[in-house]
This record gives structure tokens, C-alpha cells and sequence, in this order.
């Protein structure tokens, strides 16, 4: 089962800015992030005959994304740096409180949580680009809720009480 | 636009999801016709990369495509059973090459008439069949008035020949098609220019000398869409 350029487009017009959003917080920057999700898609058209179906078409688009961030990472970055795709906020100095609890938490939880909030995908689809199980999914931003709730929380009381 | 396609932030509480949509958000740049110009580019980049991985030296590539040419007993159906495959090595630079097997299923053929031949000979279309490619008159396109002569080639034939590629012996998985054009000479061999398209979308020009009595021969590749090797 190929996937039509036609759903490609469609995909790509109805979820261009959580691509890029999702993107942007694991290459750096929403310029970066922007020339990803223009390669990504470019490739997932000439290799649309390659989609066989198993997943949600966005997840299948989104393997080829994280791949051509990986590609950009080995590129810009020096050699020996690491591979590993990290997600990180993309405008730390508007809320470096939030910051701070984005990246308290596991880099596997928190990638799970950018891919939920700022690329607005489902658990199926995340479940397919991390190669879990969607209860995993469920799970970790479960998890992920419960530590930004209680981080935040003891900052606001913090902030309250400096007042 | 912020906030834009972002349904999931609903399930946090109002505190978190004010803050995540108070920072900035990415400007819609979207131009899917970029995209499309941009994929005619991943294409044209993929069948270059193809082609480098392929002559580079360094590589131990050994991309065994077996060449053999093997009959159609009706121009495109499967190839005929028993057809002996005969190999051709296209040759890069670098010394890498590939090697495929392959199945003739059209071919047009000029003869040349011998100098000292009476008249007649001249309207004979003479069959492949006793050349390197070993095609049957079943599979030479017939003109009228014309009469098939096994093993008459004569310096100046020329022979044009499609083959469909597999990439084994036993002609199972197919790997593109090729078209050669072959002048003999006045020895026994003959020399051959042609196009190769392979199934992974790369275009191969080709060349080279090959013997009318051998069983596989060699070409080297010269360019792929116009491109040096």
C-alpha cells in the first residue's frame, strides 16, 4: 500500500507547523527545522511506494524526518558528538522555569512529550516513530505530566513567596 | 497562530498549557511546490549517490546483477525455458562494476551485403542467431521477402537489441531493461553503444567491443543522464 501524493499533501498542509514545531526542538532552530520537514517531505515523495501501511502515515513521514535530523546534526556538528536526537525547548529565555523542567526530565520522556505537544501527534504515531507500545506512550507522558506539574508547581510557590 | 494544531495541549492543565503557548511559535512557511521541485532533486541526488557508491573503488561493491541473454518466446512474456544466459560485466571506474543477466526480447537487424554476393543477398535479413546474442528468428522482427541465415554476419550489420535485466542467473527478480546498437566489424567482433535502466531509477550509457563467439562480454560505462563516471 503506496502512499498518493495527494495524502502526502494533504498531510503536509494540515501538519506542516507541528513539524516543524516537534522539529525545531530536537535540530535547534525553526529555520533548521523548517529545511528538515522540506527534505523530509521531498523524500517521502519519491519514496512513496515504499510506505506499506503498517503505521500512520505521519509516523512513516516522521522516521524519514528524524532521519534527515540526524544527517543535519552529523553534518553541523563535530565529530564525536552525540547522535542521540534530543529534544529541547527552543526559546529557553522566555520561560527558563519550564526549561528547567523540560530538561529535568529523561531524554526519552521528554522527546515523547515534544512529539505529543509540540508536533501534536497521537499515541499510534509516536508509538510508531519510537517503536513502542502505546501504552509505553501513555504511560511516559503520564509520567512527564506528573513531573512538570510538581516542578512547576514548587517554582510557583517559590516565585508566590518571594513576592 | 500560535496554538495552531495543537488540539493535544487540551489535556494539560491551564497553567502548563498557557505557558507552552506563550512562547514562540514557528512562522506557516509551508510551500508544497517547493517540496515537489525539491524531490525532483532527491531523485536526481539519489541516482548520482547510486552511481558513486557504485565506482567508488573503495567500496567492496560487488553488486552481482548476472547478465545472460535468454529468449522470449513471444517479445514479453517470461523468458524462455532453457535459454542459455549470457553475462555481461558493465565495468566503472574504479574497478567496480556490475554484472547482469539478461533476456532479449526485440531486436531489428540492417544486414550489409557481401561485395561479392549476387543481388538477392541483398534483401536477406540474416538472423542473430549465430551471433553473441543468440536470438531466434522467433524473436527477429520479420520483414517480407526476407530469409533467415543463421551464422552470416557480415562486417558493417548492424543489430539492434532490447533486453529486460535480471539480477540472477535463473532470471527471477528483474533489474531494468537495456537497448544496445552493434556494428560488426570485419573480424569477429562487433562494437556496441547502449542505454541501461535499471529498476532503482539509474540510466547507464555504455560501450565497448565485444566477440561475436563469446559467451559474455563487457562494456564500460561511460556516463549516467549525461553525467561523467
Amino acid at each position: 500500500m503506496a502512499a498518493s501524493r495527494e495524502e502526502l499533501e494533504a498531510l503536509y498542509r494540515e501538519r506542516y507547523l507541528g513539524f516543524r514545531r516537534g522539529l525545531a526542538a530536537t535540530t535547534g532552530s525553526y529555520e533548521l527545522a523548517h529545511d528538515v520537514v522540506q527534505e523530509a517531505f521531498a523524500r517521502a515523495l519519491t519514496q512513496r511506494q515504499r510506505y506499506r501501511g503498517d503505521a500512520p502515515l505521519a509516523a512513516w513521514v516522521w522516521g524519514i524526518a528524524v532521519r534527515v535530523a540526524r544527517e543535519e546534526r552529523r553534518t553541523s556538528k563535530p565529530a564525536g558528538s552525540r547522535e542521540v536526537i534530543e529534544a529541547e525547548l527552543i526559546e529557553p529565555a522566555h520561560d527558563p522555569e519550564l526549561r528547567d523542567a523540560l530538561r529535568a526530565l529523561p531524554p526519552r520522556r521528554r522527546l515523547i512529550f515534544f512529539l505529543r505537544y509540540f508536533a501534536d501527534m497521537s499515541y499510534r504515531e509516536i508509538a510508531a516513530v519510537c517503536r513502542i507500545s502505546e501504552g509505553t506512550v501513555a504511560a511516559s507522558i503520564a509520567q512527564s505530566r506528573a513531573s512538570l506539574a510538581a516542578a512547576l508547581e514548587s517554582g510557583d510557590l517559590v516565585e508566590s513567596r518571594l513576592r | 497562530m500560535a496554538g495552531a494544531g495543537r488540539k493535544n495541549l487540551a489535556e494539560l492543565d491551564s497553567a502548563l498549557r498557557t505557558r507552552l503557548l506563550r512562547l514562540d511559535e514557528p512562522v506557516d512557511r509551508s510551500d508544497w511546490e517547493a517540496i515537489v521541485e525539491r524531490s525532483r532533486r532527491v531523485v536526481r541526488r539519489s541516482r548520482y549517490r547510486s552511481l558513486a557508491v557504485v565506482a567508488s573503488g573503495a567500496a567492496v561493491l560487488s553488486l552481482a546483477f548476472a547478465l545472460g541473454l535468454g529468449l522470449l518466446s513471444s517479445g514479453a512474456g517470461q523468458p524462455r525455458r532453457g535459454a542459455a544466459p549470457l553475462r555481461l560485466a558493465l565495468h566503472l571506474s574504479g574497478g567496480s562494476g556490475l554484472v547482469l543477466y539478461s533476456v532479449a526480447n526485440r531486436t531489428r537487424f540492417l544486414d550489409n551485403p557481401s561485395e561479392s554476393a549476387a543481388p538477392v543477398t541483398a534483401s536477406l535479413v540474416r538472423s542473430l542467431s549465430g551471433g553473441p546474442f543468440r536470438v531466434q528468428p522467433a524473436v527477429l522482427r520479420r520483414a517480407t521477402a526476407t530469409r533467415h541465415v543463421a551464422g552470416a554476419l557480415m562486417p558493417g550489420d548492424e543489430a539492434l537489441v532490447s533486453f529486460r535485466l535480471f539480477t540472477t542467473a535463473a532470471l527471477g527478480k528483474t533489474a531494468g531493461s537495456a537497448v544496445l546498437r552493434c556494428q560488426y566489424g570485419f573480424a569477429t567482433s562487433a562494437y556496441c553503444t547502449g542505454a541501461v535502466d535499471l529498476d532503482n531509477g539509474l540510466r547507464l550509457t555504455a560501450a565497448g567491443t565485444l566477440d561475436t563467439g563469446a559467451h559474455e562480454f563487457d562494456l564500460v560505462v561511460t556516463s549516467d543522464y549525461g553525467r561523467a563516471v
